[in-house]
C-alpha cells in the first residue's frame, strides 16, 4: 500500500533539483509519520501496521511512502480500505492529504535562495 | 441566508438519508455504513469516508462541505460487482435532499482484493466519488 509524492513543478525542479527533492523527502516523511499515528494497533499481532512505514526516493522528483513493509499479510490495504467483514480505517490517504508537500518545497527553496544570498 | 454552526455535524446524516433514498435500491436495499452485517446477502455495498472525514467547503455566509466517499460493492462474482458499480454510478448524478443541494464527481475506480469466506470466493470492486453538499436557501 503506496502513496506516491510527485514534484510537477518541472522549472523549479529543474533549477534547484537537490533542493526540490529534499522537501519531497521530508513531505514524504511527514506523511509517514502521521500516517503511522492514524493506523490503529492490533492487540494480537506482534508487527504493528504503523511501524511497517517507509519512505523512499524512487527517482529524481519522485519519493514513495509505502506501508506494510515485511508484514505477514495484506492489512494495509485491508485497513485503509475495508474487506467484506470488517470497516476501514484510512490511514494513509487522510496523511497524504493533510501534509502540504508544495509548503515544504516552497520552504526549501526559501532556505536555499537565502543561502545564495549570503553568498 | 442564516449559518448553521451545526451543519458539519449533519453532513453524514445528510449523506446516510441520501444514499438510503437514491442508491440503495439498487442492492435492494442492502447499502451499509463503514461495515455490513456478516449476515447480508450478496450483492451488498458499503461505503465510508476515504479522506478523514472530508472539509469545510464554505462559501460567503453559506455552509458547504466536500468530501470524497468510497463506495465498495461487495459480490460472489468480479463481473457482478463490477456491475453493480456501473449501476451506482448511473444513479449517482440523482442523489438528491430536501434541504441541501448535492453534487457528485466520480474520482477513480478501486479493485480490491479478492477475499477468501467459508472456501468461497467474494469479489469486491470500489469507486471512490467526490461529493459536495450546499444547504438550500429556506
Amino acid at each position: 500500500m503506496s502513496v506516491q509524492v510527485k514534484n510537477n513543478l518541472r522549472y523549479i525542479h529543474a533549477l534547484y533539483p537537490d533542493a526540490t527533492d529534499a522537501a519531497l523527502f521530508r513531505a514524504g516523511g511527514f506523511i509517514k509519520e502521521l500516517g503511522s499515528q492514524l493506523a490503529p494497533v492490533s492487540e494480537e499481532d506482534r508487527e504493528h501496521l504503523k511501524d511497517s512505514g517507509k519512505v523512499e526516493q524512487k527517482e529524481r522528483g519522485l519519493v514513495e511512502v509505502s506501508f506494510g513493509n515485511d508484514l505477514p499479510d495484506g492489512r494495509a490495504i485491508h485497513v485503509e480500505f475495508g474487506t467484506s467483514v470488517s470497516p476501514a480505517q484510512p490511514y494513509l490517504g487522510p496523511a497524504m492529504n493533510a501534509i502540504d508537500v508544495t509548503l515544504e518545497i516552497a520552504k526549501e527553496l526559501k532556505r536555499k535562495l537565502q543561502t545564495l544570498q549570503v553568498r | 441566508m442564516a449559518y448553521d454552526e451545526s451543519f458539519q455535524a449533519k453532513v453524514f446524516t445528510v449523506l446516510v438519508d441520501a444514499f438510503e433514498d437514491y442508491l440503495a435500491p439498487v442492492y435492494d436495499g442492502r447499502m451499509y455504513a463503514f461495515v455490513a452485517p456478516g449476515t447480508s446477502p450478496y450483492p451488498k455495498c458499503v461505503y465510508q469516508s476515504q479522506d478523514g472525514g472530508g472539509r469545510e467547503n464554505d462559501t460567503i455566509g453559506a455552509n458547504g462541505w466536500r468530501g470524497t466517499i468510497l463506495f465498495r460493492t461487495i459480490h460472489t462474482t468480479l463481473s457482478g460487482a463490477m456491475n453493480k458499480t456501473i449501476e451506482l454510478s448511473n444513479v449517482l448524478p440523482t442523489l438528491a435532499h430536501a434541504n441541501y443541494s448535492l453534487s457528485t464527481r466520480v474520482r477513480n475506480p478501486f479493485p480490491l482484493p479478492v477475499e477468501k469466506i467459508n472456501n468461497e470466493s467474494v469479489y469486491t470492486f470500489g469507486i471512490a466519488v467526490e461529493i459536495e453538499i450546499h444547504k438550500n436557501d429556506p
